[in-house]
């Protein structure tokens, strides 16, 4: 058959036809999601990141070491005064030796800081250190690092 | 009474109006309207490649619904929709649209007759038009496919109406003159 314009026109149109039949078109929604306004997502985004770093504030807080534990105990020598019960044990073995002097006494007695001896034990205190008034050094100010 | 406002008995013109007012649902309907021929506009334009084209055609969507608020009344919609379909076109094939490929056998001819079985006809005038060189191609393929009118078209390329006119009669020149090799098969 003879084949003018017209023919052709009307089968381009027929392909054209044909072809977009076929073809797979997503739906509009597919593509182009709900349009949100940008403060509905800012706000509550703000909200939830202030209310974790809240919480983790607080939870780090809580777990650093207090600061009173960076401080090293510092015990200062206090310059101990002979008490009278002292002074007593020692006249007595005085006593004893002078009146024996080829018996010595084996063991003289000392009075040590004991549970049972409260006065002792707050006159001769643990030290450290050496005393304030001696070096001038505030060793209960220093820090450990 | 309040009377529904049925959209697909709008025209493209007045849906865009709306859609430039903020009606995703007027746009949706453009869509609608539209996506399925223009996907199938980037397949022949774009050598076959349905996911290309079916990219193109949504970023053309795209770019509409961005440059919506630019719609102005009197603007042709099809030829707006079609200008940024051209244009994504004419970048993906870089410079090749601009190239004419002047045959001046085909130019001279006038009246070629062509004389084929209607039977191989579809078949043929497929091929034909698969190898039908840039720049012929995009203005028939806008013109007789699309259906887009001559002053449409010459607004869409930026060309003279007489260049685009004089391109589309060589157009089918070539077309014709291509179908003579089917003849007698």
């Amino acid at each position: 058959m003879k084949i003018d314009n017209q023919d052709i026109i009307r089968t381009a149109q027929e392909l054209r036809d044909e072809e977009n039949r076929q073809l797979h078109v997503s739906p509009w929604n597919h593509h182009h999601r709900v349009h949100i306004p940008t403060w509905l997502v800012a706000i509550p985004a703000a909200a939830i990141i202030g209310f974790v770093l809240g919480i983790w504030t607080q939870a780090s807080s809580q777990t650093d070491t207090p600061q009173t534990a960076l401080v090293d105990t510092v015990y200062i020598k206090e310059p101990a005064m002979p008490s009278l019960q002292d002074s007593v044990i020692q006249d007595c073995s005085a006593a004893v030796q002078t009146s024996d002097a080829s018996t010595p006494i084996a063991s003289t007695p000392v009075a040590r800081p004991t549970a049972t001896n409260p006065s002792a034990k707050g006159r001769l205190l643990p030290s450290s250190g050496r005393s304030v008034a001696e070096d001038h050094i505030r060793y209960d100010l220093l820090v450990r690092n | 009474m309040l009377i529904p406002l049925r959209l697909s008995t709008q025209t493209d013109e007045q849906l865009m109006q709306r859609a430039t007012r903020g009606s995703d649902r007027a746009f949706e309907e453009l869509y609608n309207r539209y996506a399925r021929r223009l996907q199938g506009f980037f397949v022949r334009r774009l050598g076959n490649d349905a996911d290309l084209a079916a990219d193109f055609m949504h970023d053309t969507f795209l770019r509409l619904y961005a440059a919506r608020e630019k719609y102005h009344e009197g603007c042709n919609f099809r030829a707006w929709l079609y200008t940024i379909a051209y244009n994504l076109c004419k970048n993906h094939l870089r410079n090749q649209l601009a190239v004419v490929h002047e045959d001046k056998e085909v130019a001279d001819s006038q009246n070629i007759e062509v004389d084929i079985d209607e039977g191989i006809l579809h078949e043929a005038l497929l091929d034909v038009l698969r190898s039908l060189p840039e720049p012929y191609a995009m203005l028939f393929s806008l013109h007789y496919e699309e259906e887009l009118t001559i002053p449409q078209i010459a607004q869409i390329t930026d060309l003279p109406e007489g260049t685009v006119k004089s391109r589309l009669h060589k157009a089918m020149n070539i077309i014709k003159q291509n179908l003579k090799q089917y003849e007698n098969r």
